[in-house]
């Protein structure tokens, strides 16, 4: 050990409160850097782990080899292992979907049974040839209906179209789609081609979008796959006409399968494939079979290049070398990596500040020491290796105890927050485990070492730039300008003879003043624009978070011009609302009036306060939605809130009574406040006004009708990303209702029908409701006449967001007035997903869950939800908490050091006959002139931070500007209450000094 | 034979109203193995003369050779190897590093050469110094003079060109004060060292080979003592 390391250490263990609380900084900041990387880490495996649940765990796969490829494929040194399984042949069995009428059957090797995302749900794995299991989505999608046990006599072949042979990998042609298919390439092995595929209503499985510019036959899907498990509604009469035989099956063999159980939809199973996929045992004895092959490679870097260069059909697992880290241009890790840098790049700004801090307070102190050191002949480079060394000792027990802690500290929210992942996971369940990389470790520990090292480097350089003598007079630190120091008479008032000297040492040794403000200034920019941040992202995802009063919501879309049959309607009602878990239930009819324009003079002054009308507008759209509740349900609510029949349920004068609220989520609340629309509580509107008719078009855009789109689809692929988009497309209805009232004021009749392409089908729909008018004459149908209640409304139709009128009529006056667009189930349940399964078979049972109906799982939805803000608060307060012991060690540190550097000054102003009582009243002036100066700077700067935090997420969400004030309290509070007990720490040991031990030992 | 030369040197603090010319074209030479007095009234320039010569201030203008070197031609980096190896400073403060002990302290020059300990040398300075049994001492367990006694052990560990001292003994009594200087001077004799001490002391002053009296940056009296 050298000199000068030797000197380090000695002045660190004889600083130890400086030397520890520099330490706990360094702690900190690495703990908060590993809680960052080991977070990435675990969040990559979490998503890992998902993919082979889903996908299965492999990296390249070949669907169609023969014999002896797969032989010279199992034998490549390349390879690491292949699963594998013969492709059996297709078998016709009956299934409702037209796009898929085949069960498609493997033969399974014990690796694939292994590796590939087979799931039982009920029953066990085929243990034979003879045994077999079918997918779930075989009876719920195709309609046929097999129990364990049963015996399948199956009549099995090949596929072919035009003389060429297809796989699973191409979809059904279908005889009616063939004509779009004329132009098909015979050299092509893939059957479907783009051409004229949008003007059917074709489906592409968005997940894969990508992948069709990479590799034609990639995973799951090749070119513009018809995603066959969504049924073309209508077929054009002419493609009728031309109709040419679509591809044909070629019977080679039949065979004899037992059913010994049931598994999930398989993930290797396209949504275009022909057949559902059914596995058996392979059969070595045979030899005729091709082979689909799923293998992982020596290296998975290769997997591309081994793909594409196979000359065979083949696809790589992207997702599985993704999330592995083998492939990294993707965008995930450009989103990831970028999050985690601008976080990452926020915890060092904060702990450089702490740590530089700490070593420019004790590398000033010693530039006394360093002058020193140079006038007896130390150079530069050996004085600035000091500063080194100390930062290296500081890191070398600061950063492994600051990992260790960040790991542990992440392992406990993972461990308590995990199972919140699970409802992003979909049917695999799977919960985010803590999950530590060396990678992980390394970039931490490098990333907190780099931290130390700048906070250590620019001071070192500053101590050094002067000439040994001014060091060692200390003379640049003290500004010798008598006249520049002017104390008020109140000060002096207020303080005496102590509060003079302490303004004097403020404005005499400007740079440790300084450095003590400038710490503090940090602290509280820092913490409070910490708090807004996460305040703002709480809300972004809090405000367009839904909740409602029932678990399981079931649409029945009448089609135009269909005859509304509700007695069938109610009999599937009430055969539903008695499967088990129900307990309570209710069904409406319902009619939407998009933008009924409701004149201003009308509305609340709240609500024109909130959107701030202009003077000039007239009149404001308002979706106005019209429900017809079954009359025993509304006699009972009628009932409940005191209410009069002969008022409410007067079919000759027919009256409603309706909820007019508008949600606003107020961020200075924390919570959606509901804004009235109306002023009076009886309203008539005059349906002459309602001159605008889109037909439940503006509905359609509505946030949840996209959630029941991304439900329904069964791609469990996209679950965590359908939570996503859920939340985007909350926020853009958010953001689309702002504008619409923004825009309202400008907007004119003609500007409507401009919005308008389709004018025949607008022409057309004011036909049919002017024919409805003129029926409907007798019933004064001119206008609408309703009664506004504070009240809930009856099931289904309490949301904690609402952005409409909605008017509940008995459905016996409701069918007198107006037409449905759709009848709607709401179901709340004790078990919402057996009951949701329960339900959903016996939909499927009546073909009722086919087209647009749809039936969806809400509160699955709003858990995901719950659980996104879940953790986010929870992250968010770690994250602050974290900040602000930042903060607090920073602020500690610089102003104790500051005292034990002004020892000698206090061991003066002792020996010259200072009370104690004479220190407190200095170091209390000088508290608050630091708590004064520090918040006069920290607090508009933390504004103004807080401003650029709002400017930025008000462009994707619709938000207002605010100010935690909150927070700021808490930083007031806190900057004096840590500035006194610091002094308060620091005095205590300063009284104890001998004076003139003091005055001998540092003078010079 | 010359030892150290010091041409019309002059060093300005401040500019404008506020400036202080602290020395005004001082010029001298030093023989090797002279014990010399500098001597002046308070503010006189006399420190500030003594950190040129020592290398640890730079001069306003003019030029100082030591050992035929150019001082001031050297970069920053030489400098300081300059200072530890041809120059000893003792300070009226003594300037000890306070978490190094006696030995470290003394020795200090010759660790950060990174050289190893001449331990002969230590012990006889330790033995002259008569700071014998105190090695492990920290600085402030010494009395002053003990302290002023470290120093100038530190000063003279590696033997260095010349030792500059700046009022060693105004901070001692009259017992400590003799003690120094018999010190310096057998240091002188003993090993031939060039001493060039500022003492308000006109005793101390008496007893040097050559007094140089200084007055408002300039010299005014240069006189070799016959003896
Ligand atoms: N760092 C400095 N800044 C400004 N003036 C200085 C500085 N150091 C010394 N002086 C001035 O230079 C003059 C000479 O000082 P000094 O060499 O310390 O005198 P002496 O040691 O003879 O008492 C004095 O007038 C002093 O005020
Ligand atoms: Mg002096």
């Amino acid at each position: 050990m050298n000199i000068f390391m030797k000197l380090t250490i000695k002045y660190l263990s004889m600083n130890k409160t400086r030397t520890i609380v520099t330490i706990i900084g360094v702690i900190l900041s690495a703990a908060m850097i590993t809680a960052v990387t080991t977070l990435i880490s675990s969040l990559q495996y979490y998503l890992l782990q998902n993919v082979i649940y889903i996908e299965g765990d492999w990296h390249g796969a070949f669907y169609d080899i023969d014999t002896e490829t797969l032989q010279k494929v199992k034998h490549d040194d390349k390879i690491e292992s292949a699963a594998v399984a013969e492709n059996i042949g297709y078998a016709n069995i009956g299934s409702s979907n037209e796009y898929k009428p085949y069960l498609f059957i493997m033969g399974a090797d014990d690796l694939f049974m292994e590796r590939m995302p087979i799931h039982l749900v009920s029953g066990r794995l085929p243990q034979t040839p003879e045994e077999i299991i079918l997918p779930e989505h075989l009876a719920y999608n195709g309609g046929v209906v097999y129990k364990i046990g049963d015996v399948l006599h199956l009549e099995i072949g090949e596929r072919y179209y035009k003389g060429q042979k297809l796989i699973q990998t191409n979809s059904y042609v279908h005889p009616d789609d063939v004509i779009d298919r004329a132009d098909l390439d015979e050299n092509d092995n893939s059957p479907n081609s783009d051409a004229n595929a949008a003007d059917r209503d074709i489906s592409y499985d968005a997940d894969d979008g990508d992948e069709i510019t990479r590799n034609a036959d990639e995973n799951k899907v090749i070119r513009n796959n018809i995603n066959s498990e969504t049924k073309p509604e209508t077929k054009s009469e002419e493609s009728k006409e031309n109709l040419i035989a679509g591809e044909e099956l070629v019977i080679k063999e039949s065979r004899t399968y037992t059913v010994v159980g049931f598994y999930e939809r398989p993930g290797f199973e396209n949504y275009s494939a022909p057949g559902y996929t059914a596995i058996t045992k392979m059969d070595y004895s045979r030899a005729l079979e091709t082979y689909a092959v799923y293998f992982k490679m020596n290296n998975p870097r290769e997997t591309f290049n081994y793909v594409d260069n196979s000359g065979l059909q083949g696809t790589v697992n992207r997702d599985y070398l993704m999330f592995s880290g083998y492939s990294r241009y993707d965008i995930f890790y450009v989103i990831l990596y970028s999050l985690a840098a601008i976080l990452i790049g926020l915890i060092m700004f904060g702990s450089v500040s702490l740590i530089y801090n700490a070593f420019a307070i004790s590398v000033s102190e010693r530039t006394k020491q360093f002058g020193l050191l140079a006038s007896i002949g130390a150079t530069k480079r050996q004085s600035r290796k000091m500063v080194l060394y100390e930062a290296l000792f500081v890191s070398f027990i600061g950063i492994p105890l600051g990992i260790l802690s960040g790991i542990i500290g992440i392992g406990i929210t993972l461990s308590l927050l995990g199972e919140e992942f699970s409802s992003f996971s979909g049917s695999s369940g799977l919960t985010m485990k803590l999950y530590v990389t060396i990678e992980s470790i390394i970039a931490a520990c490098v990333i907190a070492l780099i931290t130390v090292l700048i906070s250590a480097w620019i001071p070192s350089k500053r101590a050094t730039k002067i000439t040994p003598i001014d060091a060692i007079r200390l003379s640049k630190d003290i500004v010798v300008n008598p006249g520049e120091v002017k104390t008020s008479k109140i000060t002096y008032k207020l303080f005496g003879l102590e509060g003079m000297i302490a303004k004097k040492h403020f404005k005499r040794s400007r740079k440790k003043y300084r450095a003590t403000i400038v710490s503090l200034f940090i602290s509280i920019v820092l913490f409070i624009s910490t708090i807004s941040f996460c305040t703002y992202l709480t809300d972004s995802i809090t405000s367009v978070f839904q909740d409602s009063d029932y678990d399981i919501i079931y649409r029945y879309v009448f089609k135009k011009g269909e005859s509304i049959d509700l007695s069938e309607l109610t009999r599937v009602y009430s055969e539903l609302s008695a499967a088990d878990g129900v307990f309570s239930s209710n069904y409406v009819l319902t009619n939407t009036l998009s933008d009924f324009k409701i004149p201003k003079s009308m509305l609340s002054n709240e609500f024109v306060e909130y959107f701030n009308l202009p003077e000039e507008t007239t009149e404001v759209p308002i979706n106005i939605i019209i429900y017809g509740i079954a009359d025993d349900v509304y006699k009972n609510y009628l009932k409940e809130n005191n209410l009069k029949e002969e008022i409410y349920m007067d079919e000759s004068n027919p009256k409603g009574m309706a909820q007019a609220l508008i949600s606003r989520f107020d961020p200075a609340l924390q919570r959606y406040v509901k804004i009235p629309i109306f002023k009076e509580n009886t309203i008539i509107l005059d349906y002459k006004d309602y001159d605008e008719i889109r037909d439940g078009q503006a509905f359609e855009n509505d946030s949840w009708t996209n959630e029941n789109d991304n439900l329904t689809n069964e791609n469990d692929s996209q679950t965590l990303k359908n939570g996503n988009q859920t939340f985007e497309n909350g926020n853009q209805t958010l953001k689309n209702d702002s504008q619409n009232i923004e825009e309202n004021d400008n907007r004119t009749a003609e500007n409507f029908s401009l919005t308008n392409k389709d004018n025949s089908q607008v022409s057309q729909i004011i036909e049919n409701n002017s024919q409805t008018r003129e029926n409907r004459q007798n019933l004064s149908f001119k206008s609408l006449t309703f009664d506004i209640t504070d009240k809930d409304l009856v099931l289904g139709l309490n949301e904690s967001f609402n952005n409409s009128v909605k008017i509940m009529y008995p459905i016996s006056v409701y069918q007198e007035l107006f037409n449905a667009d759709y009848c709607t189930f709401f179901f709340k349940t004790k078990t919402h997903a057996e009951t949701y399964d329960i339900i959903k078979n016996s939909l499927t049972a009546k073909g009722m869950l086919s087209g647009e109906h749809t039936l969806v799982n809400v509160y699955e939805i709003h858990e995901t939800e719950r659980s996104m803000v879940i953790i986010i608060k929870v992250f968010s307060y770690g994250f602050i908490t974290l900040i602000s012991l930042i903060a607090i060690a920073n602020v500690f540190n610089t102003i104790s050091t500051n005292i034990m550097l002004r020892r000698r000054e206090f061991a003066m102003l002792k020996s010259v006959g200072m009370t104690s009582k004479g220190f407190n009243k200095m170091m209390n002036f000088e508290c608050i002139l630091y708590g004064f100066k520090s918040l006069a700077w920290g607090i508009p700067a933390a504004f103004g931070v807080t401003w650029l935090i709002y400017q930025n997420i008000a462009r994707g969400y619709d938000t207002r500007f605010y100010i935690p004030w909150e927070a700021v309290a808490i930083a007031i509070c806190s900057v004096f209450v840590v500035v006194f007990a610091t002094m308060v720490y620091s005095m205590r040991k300063i009284k104890r000094d001998n004076p003139i031990d003091a005055l001998k030992n540092e003078n010079l | 034979m010359e030892i150290l030369r010091a041409e019309n040197l002059t060093k300005i603090y401040g500019s404008g109203a506020n400036e202080v010319r602290a020395l005004d074209g001082v010029s001298f030479s030093v023989e090797k193995g002279e014990f010399i007095a500098i001597v002046g009234p308070s503010g006189s320039g006399k420190s500030t003369l003594l950190h040129i010569l020592g290398g640890v201030d730079r001069p306003t203008s003019g030029k100082v050779y030591m050992d035929g070197q150019d001082v001031f031609a050297q970069n920053e980096e030489q400098l300081a190897i300059f200072r530890r190896r041809q120059v000893g400073l003792i300070y009226q403060f003594y300037n000890l590093i306070p978490v190094l002990n006696v030995r470290e302290n003394i020795t200090l020059p010759v660790l950060m050469d990174g050289r190893k300990v001449n331990e002969e040398r230590f012990n006889e300075l330790i033995s002259v110094l008569n700071l014998k049994g105190k090695e492990n001492f920290l600085p402030h367990q010494l009395s002053g003079g003990q302290q002023q006694r470290v120093s100038i052990g530190r000063a003279l560990m590696n033997a260095p060109a010349v030792v500059l001292a700046d009022e060693p003994t105004g901070n001692l009594d009259s017992k400590n004060r003799q003690e120094i200087i018999e010190l310096l001077k057998i240091s002188n004799k003993k090993y031939n060292q060039t001493i060039i001490v500022i003492t308000h002391d006109e005793n101390i002053a008496l007893q040097a080979d050559r007094i140089i009296a200084i007055e408002d940056g300039k010299i005014t009296h240069d006189e070799v003592m016959k003896r």
